[in-house]
């Protein structure tokens, strides 16, 4: 809680994170999303989340958007982007959607992406082109080659 | 007021205010109204006197409130203003924090005021945006106290029973969009999916930064 707001996208679940990350993230928030304010506060606000396996919660239904049509993930959970990944194979296989991990292609954890047929992609402006080898960015881009024809057919896809 | 109606209130005045001391706040406020209604209520200091104690039961009847429905927000509201008003700033600051998110407009912009000027008239805790290295330390330091030490005294963690409501603020949502405020350039690429029928998951976030990025 930073100045009595909830900057619920700060939150981390690890136990031990990287503190001095952590505080950066707080203060370039404060000079962003609160303009003209003085810093007057900041408290640490515990909450239990609640988890499941997304592929449980997609065959679960109840979800206000449609589901069948999935064609782009953006994953960003904190470091836990690898447990999101393991938990939705079926979606990976049935769909294959371009999926966004803030952990990027350095973290061996959402590289069993890879397994499941994807390939690395680095953004180029409002593109993706596809490359061999992971990239150092905060974000990691991979899609699957079967839908290649589709994103250059809608200008997504360089080359 | 003569002499004599003044007489008669001082007693029922000093009764009132020694009860109120002791904290029984109910028969304080009552023998007030009685000594008010002895001078015939041309007292203006026993006016001030009634009307403090009317603080009091008020302070009692949102701390009660409070007790029955911890996340009740105006209750939480009511008593950080009113503790604001009697110079208790550290605790005005945990009651004023509870409701900030669930309201807006110029309510919103009172509790931050006040929020802002607890921090100024507690403990000189108010730092300037600019001051970054400052805010860094301050920040750091409770991090530090929250997983290192692990402190959970109110200096470092929310009150308990405290709900902050962290869903992403459809105010602050419609706000990125009208300015076209992109967080990450990196989400743009989902704007080359154009079909209404398909669908984007944005998991983990929840600030709303992301999807107002993507249709910003």
């Amino acid at each position: 809680m930073l100045n009595g707001y909830g900057i619920g996208a700060l939150a981390t679940a690890n136990a031990s994170p990287a503190l001095s990350c952590l505080a950066q993230n707080v203060v370039n928030h404060l000079e962003k999303h609160c303009k003209g304010q003085a810093f007057s506060s900041f408290r640490i606000h515990a909450f239990d989340a609640p988890v499941a396996r997304l592929d449980d919660q997609l065959d679960a239904g109840g979800f206000r958007v449609p589901t069948d049509k999935i064609v782009g993930m953006k994953i960003d959970t904190e470091g836990y982007e690898g447990q999101v990944i393991a938990g939705c194979p079926k979606l990976l296989a049935m769909q294959r959607p371009l999926v966004l991990c803030e952990a990027g292609h350095t973290n061996a954890s959402v590289c069993q992406l890879l397994k499941a047929g994807y390939v690395y992609a680095r953004r180029e402006n409002r593109q993706l082109k596809i490359v061999l080898g992971p990239t150092a960015g905060v974000n990691g881009f991979f899609l699957h080659p079967d839908r290649a024809q589709e994103y250059r057919r809608i200008g997504l896809l360089k080359g | 007021m003569t002499e004599k109606e003044t007489n008669l209130a001082r007693p029922g005045v000093q009764n009132g205010t020694a009860l109120l001391m002791e904290g029984r706040v109910v028969e304080g406020s009552q023998a007030l109204a009685e000594a008010l209604a002895l001078s015939r209520g041309e007292s203006a200091e026993l006016w001030n006197d009634w009307a403090v104690g009317q603080l009091m039961l008020a302070e009692r009847g949102f701390r009660r409130a409070l007790e029955k429905e911890p996340t009740h927000e105006q209750a939480a509201a009511n008593l950080g203003v009113l503790l604001f008003s009697i110079g208790k700033y550290e605790e005005a600051t945990g009651f004023l924090e509870r409701p900030l998110v669930g309201t807006s407009g110029a309510v919103r912009g009172h509790i931050r005021m006040l929020l802002g000027l607890c921090g100024r008239r507690g403990k000189e805790q108010l730092t300037p945006v600019d001051d970054r290295e400052a805010i860094l330390r301050q920040v750091q330091v409770i991090l530090e106290e929250y997983f290192l030490r692990r402190n959970r005294s109110d200096a470092v963690v929310t009150p308990a029973g405290y709900d902050p409501h962290v869903e992403a603020q459809p105010a602050w949502i419609e706000e990125t969009l009208r300015n076209g405020t992109i967080h990450d350039e990196d989400y743009l690429v989902f704007g080359a999916f154009q079909d209404p029928d398909s669908t984007i998951l944005d998991i983990g976030a929840h600030f709303g930064y992301s999807a107002a990025s993507i249709w910003s």
